[in-house]
């Protein structure tokens, strides 16, 4: 017999476990949306729309990051070392492209090659440590994962 | 699974003198879970089909297992 009403059975917490995933990701895309709307089409500065700008990056990064801990999928010494640069590059050259896009595009500011170099600065070891951080977080869960099942 | 859902729970069911919440109360479920399980719109997990299993005294390849 339940208990109480507040005790779940399997089902129950199915349905509220797909809900959540799907209320989660509808709130995430609004937060983004709003962001975005307040930085380009409201023009407001920075100090109005970093709090959900910081709120997004917390959540992307340890909903990855997060991810690939509990699973503990990623065995990092099965992949190769070339893919992991390729990997990392990419990821360089989207936040570059999106930088450009930004200032080009949406605040119609002039690039200079100065800039360019600047961005650079600040894109690798952003990047760099996203792509360690995550690494880590894959090794560490790999680690769980396997001395679980040992 | 099929259509008509999991005939072979409800059958071990009705012959055990059980309804649906009766079997509900005994594997800590709801009545509609133990419904949907027989109208096969949901697959429990492999713990609830040992508990319900043992609570019909039958194996879990009599409650579940498809036959084609």
């Amino acid at each position: 017999m339940r208990k109480s009403p507040f005790n779940l059975d399997e089902r129950e917490r199915d349905v509220y476990k797909n809900l959540i995933v799907i209320l989660y990701f509808i709130t995430l895309i609004a937060l983004i949306v709003l962001q975005l709307y307040r930085q380009f089409v409201l023009r407001q500065s920075s100090e109005q729309w970093d709090d959900i700008a910081l709120l997004i990056t917390f959540n992307v990064l340890l909903l990855i990051g997060g991810g690939l801990f509990l699973s503990g999928h990623v065995n990092l010494k099965r992949i190769k070392i070339l893919y992991l640069v390729i990997g990392y590059a990419a990821f360089v050259l989207v936040g570059y492209l999106f930088t450009i896009f930004k200032y080009k595009v949406l605040l119609g500011q002039a690039i200079t090659l100065q800039h360019f170099r600047s961005y650079l600065f600040i894109i690798l070891p952003i990047t760099a440590i996203l792509v360690l951080g995550w690494g880590l977080m894959a090794y560490l869960g790999h680690q769980r994962m396997e001395n679980k099942l040992k | 699974m099929d259509k008509q859902g999991n005939m072979k729970l409800r059958l071990a069911r009705i012959e055990k003198n059980l309804n649906q919440q009766e079997l509900a109360d005994l594997v800590e479920v709801t009545r509609q879970t133990i419904g949907l399980i027989e109208k096969g719109n949901y697959n429990p997990t492999l713990n609830l089909c040992i508990k319900i299993a043992k609570a019909l005294d039958r194996t879990l390849d009599e409650l579940f297992w498809e036959e084609e």
